[in-house]
């Protein structure tokens, strides 16, 4: 196995979805070349990154109050028409 | 889902479907904000994020004889905002994407890599906030092509499987893996300034 073919199989290694044989030299492979373990270990780290970055309470806001009288506006006339 | 939590569904769907305005003002008071940080995650112009939160509540208030229970009410309102930011993505006047070929692992013709991936910092840089690098991941992620960036917020961030996300934007269940896999890996080499170890 290459590194090129360790990189393009790496999702579904996290996943779990590699069959035994691909997971087997994958891991042969990792245990070898230090590059493809560090491109690992960062891939992992930006996909709980992006996680993070949008794991936060600041982020939720209120909706404007001119919004909410809208929607409820808009209901009220699908209300009536039905 | 984890990211709007509606309490005491079963009453609340039956308020609704009995036409109670109170139950919808609540639903619109309580769950709007999070609805509106779901649009948000999708699309970066707020205006279109905030008429994707009006048009979802307005579709759920349509649709609420097809909630069948099966789901949770929580998980049926969340599609149904994702639905609606996409649908407001899609009315966007397009652009041509931008590649994304030069954001990921280059190889020689041996099939190792071209230029090994630098060693990150653990946990992160020491000299940024937490604030402060969540800000530069969202920055980061906003600059992906949208085809790409779309499916990493709805796997890796809504946490929608595999099957629903190709559903949602009509593309195979192999495509949307392939763009995730890329989507992951174009982050990963922009992220590289941010949590590289700076060269000595």
């Amino acid at each position: 196995m290459t590194c090129r073919d360790a990189l393009e199989i790496l999702a579904d290694y996290l996943n779990g979805n590699l069959p035994w044989k691909h997971r087997l030299s994958l891991n042969l492979h990792l245990s070898l070349c230090r590059h493809c373990r560090d491109y690992l270990a960062n891939y992992k780290k930006a996909v709980q990154s992006s996680r993070d970055a949008f794991n936060d309470e600041a982020l939720c806001e209120d909706l404007p109050e001119d919004l909410v009288q809208a929607i409820l506006s808009l209901r009220k006339q699908l209300h009536q028409v039905e | 889902m984890d990211h709007i939590v509606v309490e005491d569904e079963s009453s609340l769907v039956s308020s609704l479907r009995a036409g109670d305005a109170v139950a919808f003002e609540r639903l619109v008071r309580d769950y709007g904000g999070r609805m509106l940080a779901v649009s948000k995650r999708l699309l970066s112009n707020h205006e279109d994020a905030l008429e994707a939160v009006q048009d979802a509540f307005l579709s759920a208030f349509r649709s609420l004889h097809t909630f069948d229970g099966r789901s949770r009410f929580s998980t049926w309102l969340h599609r149904i905002v994702v639905n609606a930011a996409l649908l407001k993505l899609r009315s966007r006047k397009r652009r041509p994407e931008q590649s994304i070929d030069d954001l990921l692992p280059k190889f020689l013709a041996d099939g190792h890599q071209a230029a090994p991936a630098a060693r990150w910092r653990n946990p992160g840089p020491e000299n940024l906030e937490k604030n402060e690098l969540q800000e530069i991941v969202r920055s980061k992620i906003e600059t992906l092509p949208d085809s790409y960036r779309i499916v990493l917020v709805l796997r890796d961030i809504e946490e929608l499987d595999t099957n629903t996300v190709a559903q949602m934007l009509e593309i195979t269940p192999e495509n949307v893996k392939v763009r995730l896999h890329r989507a992951r890996q174009a982050l990963r080499t922009l992220l590289d300034p941010v949590f590289g170890k700076p060269s000595k």
